[in-house]
């Protein structure tokens, strides 16, 4: 340190510091003002109620093996409040494969392929099966870049449901969820990102680097895992208290061009 | 201030809704805090860190568990800073002022006198540099800032703030000339 340094740092320690009389009063009393607006925090306690992430859908990412744990609660706790939070868990071993599930932990919706697959031969006919099995309006991309679905799936064991649709070049699952709440997402495993991104003005995430599993939060509050039908990307928004997710080898830039095209079918 | 496991329960408790436990964080970084806001919004300095620390309890939630809390508290601070600065549309003054503290240590009367002046003028000409000298070496040396936490809370590259201090001190140094030599 030169000179001037030197007496610059004693400097500093001879200047009168303002000390902010009851400063910490002031901003907990602002805080509690605030309070009257829906709760993003989420206390990590283990009654329910006091997962206000209920008004919210939840994005996890898993790759492979990681160990999920074994209850809801301790998900949620892990979970933390989140906007995004990137963990590293070891990387799956060559040969693993997403279907191998911790022993212990319950089958949930989404996990195993969803009944009534069926191949169309005249799509909107299965789309329409699809909607008098499902509590949201069906929407299906518009963009002729798109085509015609191939295959219509539908898994009525989540609260109020769950569509897949099947393009040439993507899949769009459709999934019945919370209210809008912007959604939270967390990535574990390494070489899965997660960028902010937004479709229409509903926020959302960009997933790439293959996820196999993406958490949501279902209509009663309750996490679910389900398994992303079609490897590549994924682009993932809530809108309209349904959870959609354009997945597959696409671009992001195809992805929300085809997000943006969405109508309710007919 | 380092990392403790004492302020990373803390910030675990905040978000958790504890206010309790934010009100410890506050008092613990409020003075840095002060110093920071007193340096880049002059008097506005107390209202805008009382509106900073509501601010980074609603971004709590962004802030990433186990990383150093007070260059992430002191970043919110200096933006909400600069924006009153900026909508109150005028330049502010250094409103630090040196201290009338007894010396500690043997030091007659005379020297004590000769060292506050020396200490005043010292702060005019921090006072009476171009904005973003002043602010630049007021986070560094008064506020206590690190360079990458300086930089962070002027918004600009590690690096730019590297040579702009520089250059403030080499500014300071020639004005300055050979009052420095005691």
């Amino acid at each position: 340190m030169n000179d001037l340094e030197t007496a610059l740092t004693d400097l500093a320690e001879h200047l009168d510091a303002p000390d902010g009389v009851d400063l910490a009063a002031r901003v907990r009393a602002d805080i509690v003002a605030a309070e009257d607006r829906p709760v993003r925090l989420v206390p990590r306690d283990e009654r329910r109620r006091a997962w206000m992430l209920a008004a919210a859908a939840v994005a996890i990412v898993l790759l492979g093996l990681v160990a999920l744990p074994a209850t809801r609660t301790a998900i949620a706790g892990w979970l933390g409040i989140g906007a995004v939070e990137i963990r590293h868990a070891p990387v799956p071993a060559p040969g693993s494969t997403p279907e191998t599930r911790p022993t212990g932990s319950t089958p949930v919706p989404g996990s195993v392929p969803p009944a009534g697959t069926d191949a169309v031969s005249r799509p909107e006919d299965a789309v329409a099966d699809a909607q008098a099995r499902v509590g949201f309006p069906i929407r299906v991309p518009t963009d002729p870049a798109a085509g015609s679905p191939t295959a219509v799936a539908v898994d009525e064991r989540p609260s109020g449901g769950l569509v897949a649709l099947t393009y040439p070049w993507f899949t769009v699952v459709e999934i019945a969820s919370s209210d809008d709440q912007p959604p939270i997402g967390k990535t574990l495993g390494a070489g899965t990102t997660l960028e902010p991104a937004t479709v229409d003005g509903h926020p959302g995430f960009w997933i790439s680097g293959d996820p196999h599993e993406i958490a949501y939060l279902d209509r009663d509050g309750s996490f679910q895992i389900d398994t992303v039908r079609r490897s590549g990307n994924v682009l993932l928004w809530v809108e309209g208290g349904v959870t959609y997710r354009i997945e597959g080898p696409i671009s992001r830039g195809d992805a929300e061009q085809i997000a943006v095209s969405m109508r309710p079918r007919g | 201030m380092e990392p403790t496991e004492a302020e990373a329960e803390l910030v675990e408790r905040s978000r958790g809704g504890d206010l309790d436990a934010y009100g410890r964080l506050v008092e613990t970084h409020q003075r840095a805090a002060l110093r920071v806001a007193y340096v880049l919004a002059g008097s506005d300095a107390e209202d805008a860190v009382q509106e900073a620390f509501v601010k980074a309890h609603r971004q709590l939630h962004r802030f990433r568990s186990g990383a150093p809390f007070r260059p992430w508290l002191l970043t919110i601070v200096a933006n909400e800073a600069r924006n009153r600065r900026r909508s109150a549309g005028r330049r502010s003054a250094l409103a630090l002022r040196v201290a009338n503290r007894a010396e500690t240590g043997p030091v007659s009367p005379e020297d004590a006198a000769v060292m506050s002046e020396a200490r005043q003028r010292l702060l005019d000409a921090v006072a009476t540099l171009p904005q973003k000298d002043r602010e630049i070496v007021a986070l560094r040396f008064f506020a206590g800032l690190s360079e990458a936490e300086t930089a962070s809370a002027l918004g600009c590259p590690v690096g730019t703030a590297k040579s702009r201090l520089s250059r403030a001190l080499t500014r300071m140094r020639t004005e300055l000339g050979e009052e420095l030599v005691s």
